[in-house]
């Protein structure tokens, strides 16, 4: 540039001025630009000096950095296609305006499907995303524990985290957690209910990052009495966030602490869930057992080291502590004796991100998800996406078809092939894109549709998650161009002259068979599974467990009374209505209170523990628990007080064959009776071993009532309660709650799978409905002539159905083993379930072929009723 | 994309494109406004107008002879079409038209 002049004041000015302008400016208008630019620059060298004028220059060029200047031809070139592309929408509009059913079905099934799969993916995805937004989530692990075979715990030995990072050094950092729940916290003599507190100590905050508004990070929770809470309790309390150094009580025994370090409330779903920390300086016991389940042990691990290194730690840990302090003293003579026991400790690691889906200890700090539920919602989901996409891509080239008179003459009039393509692709994308506008909205309703078919609450809004959305809206736009292939090269592939002439053929249709087919194929799939699920919680809900649940009344914290615990029974054993009482701890159905029993009989090689209820000599009674062999429990029989009664599992574990009463299961417990195998867990679970021994520090109070006389007794019973112990509340829960419990998780999965079920159905209907249409219509002359030539109505609407039917059939065919597989694979969750009988298929298969005919005959029918003169007349 | 609308500015442009008629180039139309109307302007504005008025169709445009005075660049010449000269004139009657409407009050109030 500069360096074409051979005028020596033009080489001082600045190359790097005019290069730049050079670049973003179109090169039409670049010379006179630069020409006029340097001439300036010229002026300006000779009124202001070469460096004032070099600065003018760089600023000038600066000022031509505008839109007007950078795109002016690009600019032109859109100016010329925004009329096309008006054009192009309006015909879009016009055409789904002119179908305005069939516009409805294929636009409102797509919004339906991916409203649907929207919500559940949202669901799907946040389920998925626990604790993942913490930094350092990968290399923090929780270490739980079991021993004694008594259960795997998600807590474990206070001991673990002294003795850990000594021996290996791997380790970052670690943290304990005792988590309490309903802990009362009073400010100023106000007190709150707060839901969880956690004890832990100031490693806590560098493990898991939190945004502190107030406090010091690294020195929170150090000292005693510290706590941190989140802005949200803070303003719930105070109702401000600026309250460091206030002092809050907390529990029963109003302990004080201070409140050192205010955080934001996480932005993410953890399995965390407090709101509220305290120093756990005045926790820590200095406990030597390994066998204990006291403190959430978390380790942050060295960037460097992966869970098999701690994996790999714990193991050394096993053989150098664990052994040596726990397994030898028990009698164990080698350590691989000792770590192939099921008595052994066992340590259980789950990575952070896995905790709330994958591990399903005892005691988790809060309630996990369902991994499983998450898969066949996610199957599901993208069923019905993809039906819906289906449903949408077979109407709108069905559709198409109809269109071939308007490409014909596009072609004739001389537009290019390729403006034909646009034309359709934009279509179908403008259609689609109006789904996912309407799907925004569906999906808000889904939401309280689901939440009041369900009971559960999914989601708040979608809105949580607005990049998912957009995913959605990338989806929905690939559907649309999907659908507008096939009619955009498949129609405009045709010479005008046929077209026009009217005789095109609208394609073999075996794709679109094949698209109705595998819409089928997924419906029928899940009807059959629908129809199993309720099947398997109807037998669930009925089946008799071996034991009588109705009408018990359990009250809770009974130890509560102490002394008088025995008066209260008493005075309601009197009540009219009250058939049966008994102190006891532990009840079918229930794991609040669990307590274990170790014994061992000459046939077993080592211990074994066996669940424990603790009664009293009227606890199989107040059950109906039924005795097969010996007796129950005799009042004031001294040597009753080391008896046992054990389930059929239990002789069965235990070894002690046919005749099992008087046998010595421990040092000192002499079997005295066996009850019938009744279930007393989830039957999800086969019946386990259970040994029933009388307690002396009972928990709960049991009854045996009326139905009739349960209103007055309680209010009575709770009479009696306050008198005796006005400050306690009196807690009370019917023994069939508890299955009752164990079955509403069931039911929720059961509801959604039939709201998933008729949702899919829907869809499959609505393209199925439309189609029929199509055919029908395209069939309207043929029909016309038919009946000319003396076909009955019944004939026309068979002959319509006939071909759906066959797809209907073919799409049986194929998922009757899916079916059997899916279905298998989901009942052998269960240790008691019902049969996989043929006429759940049968009527799967009777349904389904009713349900395409319902979709399918009223355009048939309407077809084979109409005149034929009418049809007919107007060629 | 044709409007029949003319901003203030553009009208002064076109102005003057037509008042320097074989020397209308960027440049020189900055500083006829300079020199006619007292006014400093935005070389970079002055082209953006010139190109807006070429797509309206008011001016049109073609490379001038090259010159030594601007290291060899060639002049980008505006020359006002009928159709701007016919904006020109419209606009001008119009202006006197509205002139003549308002009231002559303040003038004799003065």
């Amino acid at each position: 540039m500069a360096e074409r002049s051979n005028d020596s004041e033009f080489n001082r000015s600045p190359g790097i001025a005019l290069r730049f302008l050079a670049w973003f400016c179109p090169s039409a208008l670049f010379e006179g630009i630069e020409g006029d630019l340097l001439e300036q620059f010229d002026k300006d060298t000779k009124f202001f000096g070469i460096r004032k004028a070099q600065r003018r220059l760089l600023w000038n060029v600066i000022k031509f950095f505008r839109l007007e200047i950078i795109f002016r031809n690009k600019i032109k070139f859109n100016m010329t296609n925004t009329t096309l592309l008006t054009s192009y929408f309006k015909v879009a509009f016009r055409n789904l305006w002119r179908n305005k059913g069939f516009s409805a079905i294929t636009i409102g099934g797509l919004a339906i499907g991916i409203s649907c799969s929207l919500v559940i993916f949202l669901f799907v995805y946040g389920e998925w995303s626990y604790d993942k937004g913490f930094s350092k989530s990968d290399r923090i692990y929780r270490i739980g524990i079991s021993f004694f075979n008594i259960g795997q715990f998600a807590n474990g030995p206070e001991k673990l985290l002294d003795v850990l990072p000594k021996e290996f050094d791997g380790v970052e950092n670690a943290t304990r957690i005792r988590n309490e729940r309903n802990v009362p916290i009073k400010v100023k003599d106000i007190t709150f209910q707060e839901a969880t507190v956690y004890y832990t100590d100031t490693a806590y905050f560098k493990i898991f990052d939190y945004d502190f508004l107030s406090g010091d990070s690294k020195k929170a929770l150090a000292g005693p009495n510290e706590a941190v809470v989140t802005k949200k309790l803070a303003e719930k309390l105070f109702g401000r966030t600026d309250v460091l150094g206030q002092v809050i009580e907390v529990g029963k025994k109003n302990l004080p602490f201070t409140i050192t370090g205010v955080v934001k409330n996480l932005g993410f779903n953890s399995h965390l869930k407090t709101e509220l920390w305290l120093s756990n300086q005045s926790m820590l016991t200095g406990e030597v057992a390994w066998s204990s389940a006291s403190f959430y042990n978390y380790v942050l691990l060295k960037p460097n080291n992966a869970e098999t290194d701690l994996r790999q730690a714990l193991n050394l840990l096993f053989e150098n502590h664990v052994y040596p302090e726990s397994g030898k003293p028990m009698g164990f003579k080698s350590l691989e004796d000792y770590r192939n026991n099921n008595m052994a400790i066992k340590f259980y690691v789950h990575k952070l991100p896995d905790i709330y889906l994958k591990s399903k200890l005892n005691f988790e700090i809060s309630p996990g998800g369902n991994e499983s539920n998450i898969y066949i919602f996610s199957a599901v989901s993208v069923f019905i996406l993809i039906l819906a996409a289906v449903n949408f891509v077979n109407l709108t080239t069905a559709r198409a078809a109809r269109r071939a008179k308007e490409v014909g003459i596009r072609k004739a009039m001389g537009t290019l092939r390729s403006k034909l393509v646009i034309q359709f692709l934009l279509e179908s994308v403008t259609t689609s894109l109006i789904s996912m506008i309407m799907a925004l909205v569906l999906a808000e309703i889904f939401l309280r549709i689901f939440e009041m078919v369900t009971g559960t609450v999914l989601l708040d809004t979608i809105w949580r998650n607005p990049y998912s959305v957009g995913l959605f809206f990338m989806f929905s736009l690939l559907v649309g161009i999907l659908s507008g292939i096939y009619p955009a090269f498949y129609l405009t592939s045709f010479v005008p002259v046929k077209v026009l002439k009217g005789n095109i053929a609208t394609g073999s249709g075996s794709f679109r068979n094949f698209l109705v087919v595998f819409q089928f194929t997924i419906s029928i799939l899940l009807i059959s599974c629908a129809l199993v699920v309720q099947n398997q919680l109807h037998f669930m809900a009925t089946k008799n467990l071996g034991f009588d649940q109705k009408n018990v009344l359990t009250v809770d914290h009974i130890d509560l009374l102490k002394t008088s615990a025995q008066t209260f029974r008493n005075e309601l054993d009197n009540f009219p209505g009250v058939s049966n009482s008994s102190f006891h701890m532990g009840e079918p159905g229930s794991k609040r209170i669990m307590s274990f029993r170790a014994f061992q009989t000459p046939k077993m090689e080592h211990p074994a523990s066996v669940f424990t209820y603790y009664g009293d000599e009227n606890f199989l009674g107040l059950n109906g628990m039924r005795l097969i062999k010996g007796r129950s429990f005799i009042k004031d029989l001294a040597s009753d007080s080391s008896s046992v009664i054990l389930n059929e599992a239990a002789v069965q574990m235990l070894g002690l064959g046919d005749d099992p009463i008087g046998a010595l299961v421990d040092q000192k417990s002499r079997v005295i009776g066996v009850v019938n195998d009744f279930h007393w867990e989830s039957l999800r679970n086969k019946i386990a071993p259970l040994a029933i021994a009388l307690g002396n520090e009972p928990a709960e109070l049991g009854f045996k009532l009326e139905a009739t006389a349960i209103p007055s007794f309680l209010k009575r019973a709770e009479e009696k309660w306050k008198l005796l112990v006005p400050d306690e509340p009196f807690q009370y829960h019917f023994l069939d709650s508890n299955f009752g419990e164990l079955l509403s998780k069931e039911k929720v999965f059961g509801r959604a799978i039939n709201f998933f079920t008729f949702l899919a159905i829907f869809i499959s209907c609505l393209g199925l409905y439309g189609l029929s249409a199509f055919t029908a219509e395209q069939r309207t002359k043929e029909i016309g002539i038919r009946k000319v030539l003396g076909a009955s109505a019944l004939h026309i609407v068979t002959m319509l159905n006939k071909r759906f039917t066959l797809l209907v059939v073919i799409a049986l065919v194929i998922s009757v083993p899916l079916s059997v597989y899916v279905i298998q694979k989901w009942l052998s969750e269960f240790a008691y379930r019902v049969e996989l009988t043929a006429w759940i298929f049968i009527l799967t298969s009777l349904s389904s072929l009713l349900i395409a005919w319902m979709a399918v005959s009223y355009h048939s029918i309407k077809a084979a009723w109409i005149n034929p003169s009418e049809t007919l007349k107007y060629e | 994309m044709n409007k029949e609308y003319l901003g203030e500015f553009e009208e002064l442009v076109l102005t003057m494109v037509g008042i320097l008629q074989e020397e209308a180039y960027g440049n020189a139309i900055v500083g006829e406004i300079d020199q006619r109307v007292g006014r400093k302007v935005n070389l970079s504005a002055v082209h953006v107008t010139l190109y807006r008025l070429e797509d309206k169709g008011y001016v049109k445009s073609y490379m001038g002879g090259s010159t030594n005075a601007r290291g060899g660049r060639r002049k980008r010449i505006f020359q006002v079409t009928n159709a701007g000269l016919a904006m020109l004139r419209a606009r001008k009657e119009q202006q006197v038209q509205l002139w003549k409407l308002i009231p002559q009050l303040k003038m004799s109030a003065l």
